[in-house]
């Protein structure tokens, strides 16, 4: 399904002065594809211009036949883009039950029937919790129903930043999990994250990304193989 | 012992009007982050507004409806007119509304000039009533004002805790980036908001003028109740503004009943009290 990916082509944005995202360009077709990288390098920065939360001061974001560099972060969604952020960013306030509501009504806004069924299927453990405010869940939990959120408003491209962040391993390993059965289902994957193997366990294909830009694109078998790459672009001491 | 009672029933009684206030006040600034300095001028507006209509039409309910609705459609234009185009620019924000309300303030000044204005209260609500189990008698339309703002406060609470428009208006409390990245239209609830918020305050004007007077200067003084019963209560939140107007309610009326020259002083010091010991308010969330 070549014909509806993802391309980003010369990406750039500023934050105030600072020259953040300096002429990124970026792939995604049906295989998974992680953009890993260290603190500060401009990933969630990327995410956020994916989505409309920050605006690009040149470069284009093309889904499918459409140009989205510009439209609003709802039209986004609309064209089937879903973001799970860094930090989760769910609704502390609100339950559960709240949160799966929400994004099911976004989505039958447009006329399509979302359905609860499926990500209660992929995370069970949620429908134990639907009473919960999202702010006393745990770090695993909380991933669940992000993801959860997202999976509801019936995307073709979920965008993952920093999934692994802050979760026990075995947290890690029900998420990767979850989003391999979800890759088998046809569900395009952007991830961006620091954690190497978490990284290469989901996506074939890794992007590094240095100071703004992606300096390497390779295959995350050879990357794992290749020491003095991963020490001189992630600095990792392996 | 009589006089506390109607001092407190005084106080409860004006908590009401001030809830009304508030509650709009407080969720636009919990949505929106603005602090709608233009609230207490919507509320005067109201009032005169009612006033116009009853005296027309003689008819009391027609009045506070058309102030109500006037309102709503006048905050929809201020928001969607001016305040869509500066979001995220608080400061921006504050200066139009500051405008707005200069604006409405002199042209009701031009309009009705700075006379006292009263609304007659509805025919069955005109006289006082003894409260059941007591020799105490109290104004029926007082009592009455009391269950409109419970019951206002009541249906605002269906609306945002058992409905999907309440649920995506309390995400936007949340995070309204979020909200608009899962898709929905967040310009719509901002939109919405307002024009409740708005009509409120109309409406509470019209209840005001009904139970005291309507003269020029009394929009900056509800604005500073609002703004005092939020704080009290917490950004944001319906029960802290149904709390926080209490206790400025009864913090102005015990003020007025007892010391009447502190009685300004005393609603600060409870509110410079609150902050020092709960800075987010009685029941403001911790973000």
């Amino acid at each position: 399904m070549v014909e509806s990916a993802l391309v980003i082509e010369d990406l750039h944005v500023f934050i105030g002065t600072a020259h953040i995202l300096q002429g990124v360009s970026l792939t995604i077709a049906a295989e998974p594809v992680a953009v890993i990288g260290r603190n500060g390098m401009g990933k969630t920065t990327l995410c956020d211009t994916l989505f409309g939360l920050r605006w690009a001061e040149s470069g284009r974001i093309v889904y499918g036949d459409h140009e989205i560099t510009k439209i609003k972060p709802q039209v986004r969604s609309h064209l089937g883009l879903a973001y799970v952020p860094q930090g989760r960013r769910l609704f502390p306030h609100l339950t559960v039950r709240e949160h799966l509501a929400l994004a099911a009504y976004a989505s039958r806004q447009r006329g399509q029937g979302a359905s609860r069924v499926d990500v209660l299927e992929l995370f069970p453990k949620l429908g134990e919790l639907e009473d919960r405010q999202a702010r006393v869940l745990s770090g695993g939990e909380q991933q669940m129903l992000a993801i959860a959120r997202a999976l509801l408003t019936r995307p073709s491209l979920l965008v993952l930043d920093e999934p692994s962040e802050g979760l026990a391993p075995v947290a890690v390993a029900m998420m990767v999990e979850a989003l391999r059965r979800l890759s088998g289902t046809g569900m395009r994957l952007l991830l961006v994250e620091q954690n190497l193997r978490v990284a290469a366990s989901l996506a074939r294909q890794l992007a590094v990304m240095v100071n703004g830009r992606i300096v390497e694109e390779t295959r995350a078998a050879d990357f794992l193989q290749d020491r003095q790459a991963q020490e001189r672009l992630l600095g990792l001491q392996v | 012992m009589e006089e506390f009672a109607l001092t407190t029933l005084n106080g409860v009684a004006m908590a009401a009007l001030y809830f009304l206030v508030a509650a709009g006040f407080s969720l636009i600034f919990g949505v929106m982050r603005i602090v709608n300095m233009a609230h207490g001028s919507l509320f005067l507006l109201g009032g005169y507004l009612g006033w116009s209509v009853a005296a027309l039409t003689h008819s009391w309910l027609l009045a506070i409806v058309a102030a109500g609705a006037a309102t709503a459609a006048l905050g929809l234009m201020l928001q969607q007119g001016l305040l869509r185009h500066y979001q995220g620019q608080e400061l921006t924000e504050a200066l139009i509304t500051i405008a707005v309300s200069i604006v409405i303030a002199d042209l009701l000044v031009a309009t009705y000039g700075g006379l006292s204005y009263q609304i007659p209260a509805p025919v069955p609500l005109g006289h006082s009533i003894r409260i059941p189990g007591t020799a105490l008698r109290y104004s029926s339309y007082s009592l009455a004002l009391i269950g409109v703002a419970l019951a206002t406060g009541l249906a605002l609470w269906l609306f945002l805790e058992r409905t999907i428009w309440g649920v995506v208006l309390r995400a936007g409390i949340d995070d309204r980036q979020m909200v608009a990245v899962l898709g929905l239209n967040i310009q719509r609830i901002f939109a919405l908001v307002f024009a409740i918020g708005a009509g409120l305050a109309g409406m509470a004007g019209v209840l005001d003028g009904t139970l005291l007077s309507l003269v020029p200067g009394v929009d900056s003084s509800y604005l500073v109740a609002a703004l005092a019963a939020v704080i009290v209560g917490g950004m944001g939140s319906l029960e802290g503004s149904a709390v926080g107007a209490l206790v400025v309610g009864m913090a102005t009326e015990f003020g007025i009943g007892y010391f009447p020259s502190y009685a300004e002083a005393l609603t600060f010091a409870v509110m410079a009290v609150v902050l020092v010991v709960r800075p987010t308010g009685l029941l403001g969330k911790a973000r």
